[in-house]
This record gives structure tokens, C-alpha cells and sequence, in this order.
């Protein structure tokens, strides 16, 4: 069974991976886009995608070891080195001179981590850094290069980081919410199947119980002084009856097809073996269902 | 149990019953019960196969009392209901069953019409209701 932590992080380790990999494939990319900017130095660029490439390898190397903290850690220094290239750059893309849109891949940036953040934390600190840096770095522009920019700049940002933060968090509740109902089906599979073997067991003991009860009355018929003991054994029958009658309630909508061809008496020797079916062994564990079949005999047949 | 010749010579005038069960001892058990208790002679077979080697003397009976799961990979009591009726079988069918109603088995043997489903274990009491089809 998949378990919800082991969705989590494969959740991180997912969004961290797509992350990684857009540094590393876009950042050269947006270098060769800025080539024609003067001076536009290349190392951010490269410090960057290089950042990325060596994430991917350390995702690729931990990837059946990941773990939420894991995604989380390496989407966090994926972003700062994305962060610190785009401060230098963007730089020198204010002061090139040229029509300019300010800060995009920043507001881009804002938007992606909505998309791909492996948590609330991790993906709101992402947001504001793609914000913070980008008004940070229009305050240090010289003022000529900043008047140059357009009306509302360098604010716009902060409605690319509210919308990013709230698409951050419908899609985690989204998550949640799927990870929840898959956590929930395991569930209620694990409870069909356990309430399938407790039927299976009911319907093999209900021979036994037949052959003890036609036993009781022959043995009254040929013996009557016997009637007292054989009263605490009639007893003891009557509460078994009781007991399948009982769990007879409960039957409605387990079987399914293919049920039919199981062997109960395997079963039973499965229980003994400790060997139960796969998706049921912790639950039966839980419940103490091993223990169940103790002292009862091995060789005798399924319910009939 | 009775030999299958006796039970062939016996069977003019005698109201026997016919009980398939694959667990011996229930088997031995059912029929010891009805002769005890009833007065009625009873044949008990052990499988399908057995059945169907009884041939005439098994289809004389006036009550037949089918176990429905008649062992793991062996051909089942819904079998043996079939070869009863397919053979002319006019008699009164009655399962006798350890497994739940909900079972595919059981749903099947709903499904006939003509047969009759007890669920074991059935009290003593109410032997004569499964064997005569009395107080159902």
C-alpha cells in the first residue's frame, strides 16, 4: 500500500526535480537571450544551471530514499541560485538602455513555484524572494535607469506573488485533499478485505459447530444421564450459532468475484503460518486474527 | 453408512433422503440424526463423482440435501443440482451451507428457484422442517 508520507515526498520530490530542471535548461536560455546586452557577464547564468544540474543528480541519486525534507531543501537552493543570477542580471538588462519589460522571470518565477513547491513554507519563502528581490533590486538601480522603468513598476510584482501564493495554496489543498481520499480507499480496502477473511473463518467454523451440535443430541438420545453436561455443551453451541448469526449482518457486498475459488481451509493454514494475505496482514495483526485460529485443526476442509 | 446395494433394494415404499456432504463426519453424523430421529433412511455421498456413480439409486430419493461447496477445485453442489434435474430428478432440493448468503455460491443457488437454502449450523430442532421442508 502506498502510504500518504510516502506520496508527500515523492510529491517533493517531484516539484523539486521540475524545478531543477527548468533552472538548469532555462537559465542558458536566458542568457542566450541577453547575449546582445553589453557586458552581460555569463557566470550567473551558468552558476545557476550548473546549481540545478548538480540538484538533479542528487534527486536522481536519493530518489527511493526522498523525503519531503529532501524536496524541500533542494527546491529552496535551487531557487536562491536562480535568485542571485537574476539580481546580477537583471542589472544589466535595466541598464542596457533598451525597451525592457522589468523583473519577468521573477514574476514568472512567482507563478512556477505556485505549480511546483513541495510545501506552504517552502513555496510562500520562494514567492517573496522572487518578489523581495526584485523590488530590492529596482531601489539599488541607479535613479535614471529606474524612471526609465514603466508606471507601477517595481509593484507589479506583488500581484504576481499574491496570485502565486494563493495558486500555492489551492493546489496544496488540492494534494491534501487527494491524498487524503487515497488514504482513505487503502483503508477501506484493507477493512474489506480483513471482514472477507472473517467471514471466510465464520463459514469454516459453522461445520464444526454443525457436527457438534448433532453430536450433543445423539449422545443425549443414547445417553439421558449425561443431559447436564451435555446442557453447558448445548450452551456453548447455542452462543457460536449466536456469533454467526451475528457476523452474518455484516456480509453484505464483501464477496467478490472470484472469491468463490478460495480455499477457507488454505486460508486457515495461511493464519497459522502467519503467512496472511498481503494487504490485510497489518490490519489482522492489529486485530489479533493470528491468534484465532490456534488449536484448531489443520486438516479438516473449507466451509461447505 | 448404507451399503448402495441395501439402499437400492430398500428404496420401494421407503421415503429415503439423499445427503451430499464432503466432510465425512457431519456426513456420517446427518445420517445417523435422521434415521435416529426421523425414522427415514438416509444415503449420504461424499463428492459430485460419487453422485453420479449412485446414478438411479441416488435419484429414488424424495429429499436430496446438497452441500454447495463440496471441497476446493471439485465440482461443487450446484453441480450435483444440475446432474439431479438434467437426470429428471422430481424430488425436493434442499442446500445445506456453511458460507454466507452474499457468497457467489449461495447467490447462485438463490438464483435456481426450485431450491430450497439452509445456512449451517442448524439447531437439531429444526432438522425434520429441513428433511420434510416442514415449518420452512
Amino acid at each position: 500500500m502506498t502510504l500518504p508520507r510516502d506520496l508527500s515526498a515523492a510529491h517533493a520530490w517531484r516539484g523539486a526535480f521540475v524545478a531543477a530542471a527548468l533552472n538548469a535548461a532555462g537559465m542558458p536560455g536566458d542568457y542566450l537571450l541577453a547575449r546582445a546586452i553589453p557586458d552581460m557577464p555569463w557566470y550567473p547564468s551558468a552558476m545557476s544551471s550548473l546549481v540545478g544540474l548538480g540538484l538533479i543528480a542528487l534527486l536522481l541519486i536519493r530518489r527511493r530514499r526522498a523525503t519531503v525534507l529532501l524536496g524541500s531543501v533542494v527546491f529552496m537552493v535551487n531557487t536562491v541560485a536562480i535568485l542571485v543570477a537574476l539580481w546580477i542580471t537583471s542589472g544589466f538588462w535595466a541598464a542596457a538602455g533598451r525597451p525592457w519589460t522589468p523583473f519577468q522571470a521573477n514574476k514568472l518565477g512567482a507563478l512556477a513555484v505556485a505549480m511546483l513547491a513541495p510545501g506552504l513554507g517552502v513555496g510562500l519563502a520562494a514567492i517573496a524572494g522572487f518578489a523581495a528581490t526584485a523590488i530590492g533590486k529596482f531601489y539599488v538601480l541607479e535613479p535614471e535607469v529606474q524612471r526609465r522603468l514603466p508606471v507601477g513598476e517595481p509593484w507589479l510584482i506583488l500581484f504576481y506573488a499574491l496570485f502565486g501564493g494563493v495558486l500555492l495554496a489551492y493546489r496544496l489543498r488540492a494534494v491534501v485533499l487527494e491524498r487524503e481520499t487515497l488514504r482513505l480507499e487503502a483503508e477501506a480496502g484493507a477493512v474489506r478485505q480483513l471482514a472477507r477473511m472473517f467471514l471466510r473463518l465464520r463459514d469454516y467454523a459453522n461445520t464444526p459447530i454443525q457436527i457438534i451440535a448433532f453430536t450433543t443430541e445423539l449422545i443425549r438420545a443414547r445417553h439421558p444421564d449425561l443431559k447436564p453436561d451435555l446442557r453447558r455443551l448445548e450452551r456453548a453451541v447455542k452462543r457460536l450459532m449466536e456469533l454467526s448469526d451475528a457476523l452474518t449482518r455484516y456480509e453484505a457486498d464483501t464477496w467478490t468475484a472470484g472469491d468463490e475459488s478460495l480455499d477457507t481451509a488454505m486460508l486457515v493454514d495461511q493464519l497459522h503460518d502467519g503467512g496472511l494475505p498481503k494487504h490485510s496482514r497489518s490490519a489482522a495483526r492489529r486485530s489479533g486474527t493470528r491468534s484465532a485460529r490456534r488449536g484448531a485443526s489443520t486438516g479438516s476442509r473449507a466451509a461447505s | 453408512m448404507i451399503a448402495a446395494d441395501d439402499v437400492f433394494e430398500s428404496l420401494i415404499g421407503t421415503k429415503y433422503v439423499l445427503f451430499v456432504e464432503d466432510d465425512e463426519d457431519l456426513r456420517e453424523l446427518f445420517v445417523l440424526m435422521v434415521e435416529a430421529f426421523l425414522q427415514r433412511r438416509c444415503v449420504g455421498v461424499g463428492s459430485y463423482e460419487e453422485l453420479v456413480a449412485m446414478g438411479e439409486q441416488a435419484l429414488k430419493c424424495g429429499t436430496a440435501i446438497l452441500d454447495i461447496n463440496l471441497g476446493s477445485s471439485r465440482r461443487s453442489g450446484l453441480d450435483a443440482y444440475a446432474w439431479l434435474r438434467q437426470k429428471g430428478y422430481m424430488g425436493r432440493i434442499v442446500f445445506l451451507t456453511g458460507h454466507a448468503s452474499h457468497h457467489p455460491l449461495v447467490v447462485e443457488a438463490n438464483r435456481l428457484g426450485d431450491a430450497e437454502i439452509f445456512t449451517k449450523p442448524i439447531e437439531p430442532e429444526r432438522l425434520r422442517a429441513l428433511v420434510e421442508g416442514e415449518g420452512l
